[in-house]
């Protein structure tokens, strides 16, 4: 390809636009009439700009319904194509879903139940679960046919209050009754909104515009004279091209021409005309139309034709459904026995797991550092490290409920060694001796002379001897009293005062202890010998 | 760039018809202004020194990019003008003068990186300048002659079509 620099262009047009001018200028005249027809104004490019939509939305509905269709001849059930059509139209008006919708998420529910009433049921189900939490229907669609063989991962989103083992672990039964619970009446309540009511009406559009497009290819194929498409769209490609140019410049006639005065009275004229011909355009229009209807019967009529066919065959196909229902009932127990089968697999596992986990070398150390036992534990541990390695549950499951109430046992000793009071200290009990000590000594010396008074005397005569001998001061003058009354002890030694008698004593029971002499301590009753 | 004249094909063939020597010189006329545009566009295509080495065109070599490799004899070669009107293109427009970048490897050099811009391996190592209106009016050859003409080749083309009419107006009423 060269690349090159046009000097000096005009515009000098193509033999192909004046061949087009008059095919567009027939197209133009009917594009009118049908716009007067409807009533409104409608511009050539808004008509055609919604034809081609509508011809794209029929061949698009065409080949998803044709999917379906092969994928229920698939599964053996092409007697039920009709009704499976009928329902998706039924359902589609009935929940403002677009059947272009319904048709893919009906096929995977249809190609996993293998059943028509459960996969309709189901479908149903899943219209009001994505009204309700907002995912789409295919997804929730693809989702509940995971479901029912038993992969729940897709169903977390829902958020069903359920764990992730018990989702595993759920039947489907259940889970329906659980998503049914949450998300039942959801697209009723959607469609009583104003949103739903404008959704039903943009389907209902949705599917007018598919049935115009049906029959726009019809007229297309009539007008152009052969039905191959690839020319087919060639002939609209340049038509709808070619219509802009023509306008423009037709436009621009029609604005100099009414400029003119004798063409404006022209035009009043024709326009007090049009109202009077109005009535007669429809019925000009009419003839045309019912040509259409006719045509389009004409095309379902090898349908219609079958249809005394069908219903010869009608008890064939009731026993072809009740067979086809019982076979999807059996794969459903089969899939919940399997289920059930891998529940109980699971649920061994787990067990194994758990029993593992007590198994703890370090724990072992400890245990034995506290207790000084280790022989018949680690007999134990041995007994079970082996359970877990042939994996019998059974013996497993009675090891680890005796280790764990010996662990117990142990854990519960070393609590409550770790929970015993602070001892209290030996010598707080000392200074109340000592105390009394003084206590006794002053009434010691509360005697003044022997025989004194009557009560000194009884309590003198209370004394043992060797105090009595003390006090009377016949201990070689180490004791004694004054005429005051004190009494007066003097002690051989270093101590001098109260500290130093203390420090005496201490100092005693110090070396005693050093010694390895034995010191009873009365802890509760801070008494010690 | 191209300028929409009116009437000028129309003149173009009535030359043809009525005034053969006309439409000659006219034609003649027409390549005279062209061919200086045309030149420095030649001098614009580098030498297989200049470009990268590995796209250089080798002798006997095969496969997809054997034609499409670089010979400066082959660009330069490639590098034309046509001064008779061409034929409409699908928008219906037809044009008084062509200038031509004919060659793959020359068009690849004029383009390379006007989308896309200067980056990567290759068009970093052509050298030359994008010059042009726009990115569908750039190049680094016949783009750049033509902006650096700055439209008096083109002036000069509409002002020999004037006078061809003229003088075909003036033969007509005498």
């Amino acid at each position: 390809m060269s690349i090159l620099i046009n000097i000096a262009s005009e515009f000098t047009g193509k033999k192909a636009f004046k061949q087009a001018e008059k095919a567009t200028f027939d197209l133009d005249k009917s594009v009118k009439k049908l716009a007067k027809n409807l009533g409104v104004a409608l511009s050539t490019t808004a008509v055609i700009g919604f034809g081609k939509a509508a011809v794209k939305a029929f061949a698009e509905d065409e080949a998803a319904a044709a999917r379906l269709a092969k994928a229920v001849d698939n599964l053996g059930l092409s007697f039920a194509n009709p009704q499976l059509a009928s329902f998706v139209d039924e359902l589609s008006q009935a929940s403002g879903v677009a059947d272009d919708q319904l048709r893919p998420a009906l096929q995977a529910l249809l190609t996993t139940t293998g059943s028509l009433t459960n996969s309709q049921k189901l479908l149903s189900q899943a219209i009001d679960i994505s009204r309700g939490s907002g995912v789409d229907l295919a997804t929730v669609a693809q989702d509940l046919a995971n479901a029912y063989v038993g992969n729940t991962k897709g169903l977390k989103k829902y958020n069903l209050g359920l764990t992730q083992a018990e989702l595993k672990t759920a039947s489907f039964t259940t889970i329906q009754e659980k998503l049914n619970a949450q998300f039942g009446g959801a697209s009723a309540a959607y469609l009583a909104t104003y949103a739903g009511q404008m959704q039903l009406l943009t389907t209902a559009a949705g599917e007018a515009k598919e049935t115009i497009g049906g029959g726009l290819i019809d007229s297309f194929k009539i007008i152009a004279g052969d039905t191959t498409i690839t020319d087919l769209t060639e002939k609209i490609k340049k038509l709808a091209t070619n219509i802009a140019d023509f306008f423009r410049g037709l436009a621009q006639g029609f604005k100099d021409l009414s400029e003119m005065p004798i063409i404006k009275q022209l035009i009043s004229l024709a326009k007090i005309m049009l109202k009077i011909l109005g009535a007669t355009v429809g019925a000009v229009i009419d003839p045309f139309t019912k040509e259409g209807a006719r045509l389009r019967s004409a095309a379902l009529a090898p349908a219609s034709a079958n249809a005394h066919l069908a219903g010869l065959s009608a008890p064939l196909n009731a026993a072809k459904a009740a067979q086809a229902e019982k076979d999807a009932a059996k794969r459903a127990k089969a899939l919940a026995d399997a289920q059930k089968k891998n529940t109980a697999e699971l649920k061994k596992q787990s067990a194994l797991k758990k029993a593992g986990s007590i198994f703890d070398q370090e724990q072992i150390q400890i245990v034995a550092a506290l207790k000084g036992k280790i022989s018949e534990d680690d007999r134990k541990r041995l007994e079970l490290q082996m359970a877990l390695q042939t994996e019998n549950v059974d013996e497993a499951k009675r090891l680890t409920l005796e280790l764990a109430t010996s662990q117990g046992i142990t854990t519960a000793l070393a609590k409550s060694l770790a929970s015993l009071p602070d001892a209290k200290n030996p010598f707080a009990a000392w200074k109340g001796f000592l105390d009394e000590l003084e206590l006794q000594a002053k009434r010691i010396a509360a005697f003044s002379g022997v025989g004194g008074s009557s009560a000194r005397n009884d309590t003198f005569s209370s004394l043992s001897p060797a105090v009595q001998q003390i006090v009377s001061g016949g201990a070689g003058g180490a004791a004694g009293s004054t005429s005051a009354g004190d009494v007066y002890i003097t002690v051989n030694g270093s101590v001098l005062s109260e500290q130093d008698l203390v420090d005496a004593v201490q100092n005693g029971l110090n070396y005693n202890s050093l010694a390895g002499k034995k010191s009873d301590i009365g802890r509760i009753a801070g008494m010690f010998g | 760039m191209p300028t929409e004249v009116k009437g000028a094909i129309a003149l173009r063939k009535a030359l043809r018809q009525f005034e053969p020597d006309l439409a000659k010189e006219t034609t003649k006329e027409i390549a005279s202004f062209l061919k200086p545009v045309v030149k420095q566009a030649r001098g614009y295509a580098p030498s297989n020194e200049d470009v990268p080495s590995g796209w250089v065109k080798r002798p006997n070599a095969g496969g997809r990019w054997a034609a499409r490799s670089y010979d400066a004899a082959e660009v330069r070669r490639g590098i034309t003008f046509k001064s008779t009107p061409s034929k409409p293109n699908r928008n219906g427009f037809r044009s008084l003068a062509t200038i031509f970048n004919k060659s793959a490897a020359g068009a690849i050099y004029e383009t390379a990186g006007r989308k896309s811009g200067i980056t990567g391996n290759f068009t970093p190592h052509l050298g030359g300048q994008l010059k042009g209106k726009g990115q569908k009016q750039q190049g680094r050859v016949i783009f750049r002659a033509v902006e650096e003409d700055q439209g008096k080749a083109k002036a000069h083309i509409i002002k020999a079509i004037e006078k061809a009419a003229a003088k075909l107006n003036a033969r007509s009423a005498s």
